[in-house]
Order: structure tokens, then sequence, then C-alpha cells
């Protein structure tokens, strides 16, 4: 479903953030990237959704090249990939249930469909409650949900995740990876990028670790991962 | 298809709306940039108005004069007027016959009380003035071509044509107006181009800050016309405040200010002029605020759309 063909990414400080990676993720995995802080994870992310172009290489969606697709395509890729992105990226201008029907309303979907969906997605992650706040009136947990909210609401076929658990305490982290593996549960691929052992170990599948821009190991989950 | 298409535009139209009731001080400041455009341009209406009004009372009061022969007839001078009238037409502002009746009485009046010119008057012992017409013309060059019609053509009956004394007088006048018409004409659009480009300025500011929101939009999957439709909906919404809220200034101002104007230049109502083109200067005002706000936002916004 995602190839990644002798990727290698340098950014315009002569950063070299990934080097010659080839990787494949098959429909329905649950795949934990991790690394250290600069160790090529959210350029990996970045990559597949066309935010970033590699420098050599190609990344495939679908068996199609994302570099090849045009902007019609681009804006489909995207819908098509859920991201919770480290820094939430939410909409400040839009409510919580603004920011969860925006996407709906990106990919065409009946007000009715809407009025169904979003207040279920937001039961799911527990922001019922919170529909009518505003981004920055929620705490740090509160945005993370929000993000996966966000993410899952039109039920893309892969959700990609970027450190998580970032600035969250170990009883909002469990609850996130709670979420993740139930949505991987009904089907949809995920990919959670993080350097947090907890995460890890409470993740199940496959681990990729990865190391200044390069993979030094790719296996099956065990409990005590050391990178 | 029709009816995604009308969901899809009565969703743009809310989030315009919604982003312009929720970003409220950005929304007011891109209202009173806008409302300063147009209250400019408006200002620049009225005072069109204005110097159209002085400079025509000014061109009134420049004419020629031509003076017939003693005992020429009231009736041949009105066969003269008409032949002028059928060859000159519309430039022709204004003709008439002064009789030296007339012309007496308007010299009496004019120097009542002056014992100088009362004695002058009762040593000639007669009437001295001569019946004429006091032609009024609308472009300078016209006053030339009269004169020599007149003299060319009824030179038999007639006296004098006064236009050759007050050649430079007339063309003074003339270039004077016109150049102040220039100068209202040329002063109007560069104040008009940089309020614009000043409006340009800090509607690109408040898009600049929306740079991340953009960004999110993007990275969502949202098309471009997606993105750029609500925010320049936003910018229409604001464009059309901004003629409401000048319109609700202009109006009362030019009633209660229409005394005070008319004090200053005898025979201009403000008034009356705003209500004769009250349509246009609507039409100036709305279409030109949602005009600037349209594409002012879409500019700025395609340019983060570009990146």
């Amino acid at each position: 479903m995602i190839k990644f063909d002798q990727v290698s990414k340098l950014y315009s400080n002569s950063c070299l953030a990934l080097d010659n990676i080839n990787l494949e993720i098959k429909q329905g995995e649950f795949v934990t990237i991790v690394g250290k802080s600069g160790a090529g994870k959210t350029t990996l992310i970045k990559l597949l959704i066309r935010e970033e172009l590699p420098t050599e290489g190609q990344v495939y969606f679908d068996g199609q090249s994302v570099l090849e697709m045009n902007r019609r395509q681009i804006c489909q890729l995207r819908q098509r990939i859920g991201v919770v992105y480290q820094d939430y990226k939410l909409l400040p201008q839009q409510t919580v249930y603004g920011n969860v029907a925006y996407v709906l309303s990106v990919i065409g979907a009946s007000d009715s469909e809407i009025e169904r969906d979003v207040p279920r997605v937001l039961e799911i992650v527990g922001l019922a409650d919170k529909t009518d706040d505003f981004p920055h009136q929620l705490s740090g947990g509160e945005k993370q949900r929000l993000a996966i909210a966000r993410a899952l609401i039109h039920q893309p076929e892969v959700i990609m995740a970027d450190e998580p658990s970032g600035n969250l305490d170990p009883y909002n982290t469990w609850d996130i990876i709670e979420v993740l593996n139930k949505i991987h549960q009904m089907g949809t691929t995920v990919v959670v990028a993080t350097h947090d052992k907890d995460v890890i170990a409470q993740t199940e599948g496959r681990v990729i670790a990865l190391n200044q821009g390069r993979i030094i190991r790719d296996d099956y989950q065990t409990r005590n991962f050391v990178f | 298809m029709i009816m995604s298409r009308l969901t899809s535009l009565k969703r743009v139209l809310l989030f315009g709306w919604t982003n312009f009731k929720r970003a409220r001080e950005s929304s007011w400041i891109t209202v009173l940039v806008i409302a300063v455009v147009i209250f400019l341009v408006s200002a620049l209406f009225l005072l069109n108005g204005l110097s159209q009004a002085v400079i025509n009372q000014v061109q009134e009061r420049v004419s020629i004069a031509a003076y017939f022969q003693r005992g020429t007839a009231v009736s041949e001078i009105a066969v003269i007027r008409d032949d002028l009238k059928d060859h000159f037409g519309d430039q022709i502002q204004d003709i008439k016959i002064v009789s030296p009746e007339e012309a007496l009485s308007h010299f009496l009046d004019r120097y009542r009380g002056d014992p100088l010119y009362q004695r002058a008057l009762e040593q000639v012992g007669e009437n001295p003035f001569l019946a004429s017409l006091d032609i009024t013309l609308g472009e300078v060059h016209l006053y030339a071509e009269v004169a020599d019609y007149l003299t060319q053509h009824h030179a038999d009956i007639l006296s004098k044509v006064d236009y050759h004394h007050r050649e430079d007088v007339i063309e003074r006048v003339f270039n004077t107006t016109s150049r102040i018409q220039w100068f209202g004409v040329v002063a109007a659009l560069l104040l008009t181009v940089l309020v614009v480009l000043i409006a340009f300025s800090s509607i690109r500011v408040s898009i600049h800050a929306a740079r991340s929101e953009i960004e999110t939009m993007k990275l969502v999957g949202a098309s471009s016309w997606f993105i750029k439709a609500p925010f320049v909906v936003q910018g229409m919404v604001s464009g059309l405040f901004a003629a409401l809220l000048v319109i609700l200034i202009i109006l009362p101002a030019s009633y209660f200010l229409t005394p005070s104007v008319e004090s200053l230049v005898p025979g201009f109502n403000l008034w009356e002029y705003l209500s004769e083109n009250i349509v246009w200067l609507l039409a100036i005002q709305i279409i030109g605020a949602l005009f600037l706000g349209f594409i002012s936002t879409l500019l700025a916004v395609q340019r983060y759309l570009k990146k």
C-alpha cells in the first residue's frame, strides 16, 4: 500500500533527514516507527502526503507515484490518509465540532452525514462535552484527541500519527494508543511515529527503527525494544 | 452533481460568514480599511460635482458680445441669433438679445449712486448703447470661430465683436478650469491607487496571519477553491459592511452640510446632487467595496496556496 523506494531527503541546510530508505507497508498493518528526535520519522510522513518532496527516490501510495500526482490527485491522496500532527494543526477559528466537520465538508459529505458522524467520533475520543469549545480552550491531551478525531472522521485508509504522546501524561498517552489500536482492529492501516518507549510497549505489530535517516531495524514487536 | 455543488457553495458562504464573525478584530480592521477607500472615492465623486458646478459658473460668466449698428431692429438681430443657433447648434450654451434700452437699464443699475457716470450720461443726452447679442459657448476655441463667422456673414449690420479685447481673459479662464479638472482627475487617481494599495497590504497582513490555517486546510486535502472561497467571501462581507458604513456616514453628512456648501458655492445643492446621482454613487460604493474585498483576499490567499 505504501512504498518508499530508495528515498533520500536532504534539506536545504545540508541536513540529511533520510538516507536511501526502502520500506513497504501493507494494508491493515500497525507500524510503529521509532527513533530519536531528528531520526527522520516526521520527514517520512511528510514525504508520503507530499508536504515535502524527496531529493532522490520514489514514494508510492496504492501503486501510484506520489511525486507524479497533480494537484487534484494530491488532494485526493491527503483525503485518503488521516494524519495526527505533532503540533496538532487544528483550525483556530473553528470549534471542536467545526474542526472535525471541516474534513467531512472537504470530501463532500452531506449535512446529515456530518450531523450523524461528528458527534459519534467526538464521543469515541471523549470530547462530546467540548463541541462548542475552540482549540485554544482545550488542554494538550484534548487537542491531541481532537486531532485524532479529525484524522479518523472520514474513515481514511491509513492513519499516521506523529508523536501522538508528545506533551501528554502517561494516562492520556494510554488513552490515545487505545484509540489507535481500536482503529487498527477495524481494518485501518496505522503508522505511529514516536520516540516514546511507553508508546512502543503499548502497541502491537511491526516496529521500524530509524537512526540518522537510515533504517537500522525492521522487526515485529518485542516488549523491550531498544533503539 | 448540482446538489453537491449547491451544498459546497452553501458551506463556502457559511464558512466565510463564520470566519468574518470569529476573526472579529481583523475583520473590522479590513472593514475600516475598505471603508476609507470607499469613503475617499465617494468624497471625490461629490467633489467632482462641486468642482464641476464651480467651473460651470466661472465659464458661464465668460461670454462675448456682438454689437450692432445703431438703428438695427431687434427682429434683424433675432434672425442672426437663429442663424448662429443653426450653425453652431448645441455648442452655444446661451445666447440672448440685449436691446439698447436693456443695456442702458443694466448700466444704470450697476452705477446707481455714482454721480460721475450719471453726469456722463446726461452730457451725452441720448441712450449711447447699441443693441447686442450676448453669447456663451462651451469651448474656448469656439469664441474665435463665432467672432469670425459674425464678421464674415453679418458685417453689414455688425458694429463690432468684443471677443478680441477679451481673448486673453477667456483663454486664461478656460485654461485654468481645464487645468483644475485635469489636476482633480490625476490627484483622484493617485489617491485612489494609494489607498487601494494600503487596503491590499492590510488585507494581505490579515491573510498572512491565517497562513498556518491555510496550510492545515491543504494538508487535510481541501481543494484550492474550497480553501480560498471562504476567505474571498469573508473579504466581500467586509466590503459590504464597509460600503454600508460609508453610506451611513455620507448620506446624513451631505444632508447637514448642504446649507454650508451652498453658501460657499451658490447654486450648488449638495443634497440635490447626491439625490440625482445616488444610483451611481451606491453602485460605485457597493461594487467597489465588493470588488476590493474580492480581489485583495483572492490575491493574498493565492500567494499561500502556491507555496
